[in-house]
């Protein structure tokens, strides 16, 4: 058994960690919590395996919506707006 | 043009975190921040060049985020030349040195919502008020409910088409949140300034949009046995 920092038993700790999963893969938790994310992770497989699947699903998301490149006729009806000023 | 909606609240503040409406002669010794601003110096027509030179690079992810939010190229193309317009006029009330991406999607976001999605009468966000977010996830990981137990095999199988029909059956706001800090890849901060929001509604959009997505994707994945062992599918 890995010595815990924290008293959580680890029904708490995996609620924790999966009410966090989006903060934590996003990087927007604190150094202390995503440590004590972390530490669960190393003792919870079920957890670790949900991270897993939803840093997937991320990366999937990023390839299914991959860079778009705007219409060249937007894109000379955009810089229309600026020419009469740049005109001046 | 409907400067109203423009004003400089957008603008995120800068790196100190004071608001941008106070100068910075009074919080900024002149040696740490310029204490002249460009907006005060520069003709229109400088300003013109300015414009087109910081904004017209985000014209391609603009352009790509009104087609996720619009499906239809025509409908894009028009949301995205009204958000340039918008932006174009409200240019003097954007602080240089703001972070002018998230501005210009907090446009194209009201844009969107002002022309379009007023006119589809949204019901108000889906999914019971009651139940947390964490009780959403532990259920989508924790229970025979979410993709087979080979999971991350299951959905290195799912073509493009499931993802993104998952994604769409999503409610807007929802949607939104997960494309912007998934596929556009803005912090929860600059997601809650380009949606309006607190950032508390931000996280629990996401959690619940990811949830829902996750839950989606089990089933599509359950329903043609991919990921089940045995399913005998080469690719």
């Amino acid at each position: 058994m890995i010595e815990q920092p924290e008293p959580l038993d680890i029904e708490d700790q995996c609620h924790l960690a999966l009410r966090s999963v989006h903060a934590f893969l996003h990087g927007e938790l604190g150094e202390s919590e995503a440590d004590q994310i972390r530490h669960h992770l190393l003792a919870c497989e079920k957890c670790m395996d949900s991270f897993d699947a939803e840093e997937f699903i991320s990366g999937l998301l990023r390839r299914c919506y991959g860079p778009t490149t705007a219409p060249a006729t937007l894109r000379v009806r955009v810089s229309q707006l600026t020419i009469r000023w740049q005109a001046h | 043009m409907q400067i109203a909606l423009l004003d400089r609240s957008l603008a995120v503040p800068r790196a100190g975190g004071y608001s941008p409406v106070v100068r910075d002669s009074v919080l900024w010794p002149a040696m740490t921040i310029p204490s002249t601003d460009v907006r005060d110096t520069e003709t229109d027509a400088e300003r013109a060049e300015r414009f087109e030179r910081d904004a017209m690079g985000y014209l391609d992810q603009l352009y790509g985020a009104a087609l996720r939010m619009t499906r239809n190229p025509a409908d894009a193309e028009d949301v995205v030349q009204e958000t340039y317009a918008k932006a174009f006029s409200s240019f003097d009330q954007f602080t240089p040195g703001t972070n002018l991406k998230a501005w210009l999607y907090r446009i194209l976001t009201n844009t969107y919502i002002n022309t379009y999605r007023k006119a589809q009468r949204q019901p108000k966000i889906s999914g019971s008020a009651d139940v947390e977010d964490w009780q959403l996830a532990r259920a989508a990981s924790h229970s025979s409910g979410g993709l087979p137990s080979a999971e991350r095999e299951a959905l290195d199988k799912l073509p493009d088409a499931a993802i993104t029909d998952a994604l769409e059956s999503l409610s807007p706001d929802f949607r939104q949140a997960v494309l912007l800090a998934d596929v556009e890849g803005f912090s929860y901060k600059e997601i809650a300034e380009i949606m309006g929001t607190p950032i508390g509604t931000v996280m629990s959009r996401l959690n619940r949009g990811r949830s829902q997505l996750r839950e989606k994707l089990g089933d599509y994945a359950r329903q043609r046995g991919i990921g089940r062992e045995g399913d005998g599918e080469d690719d």
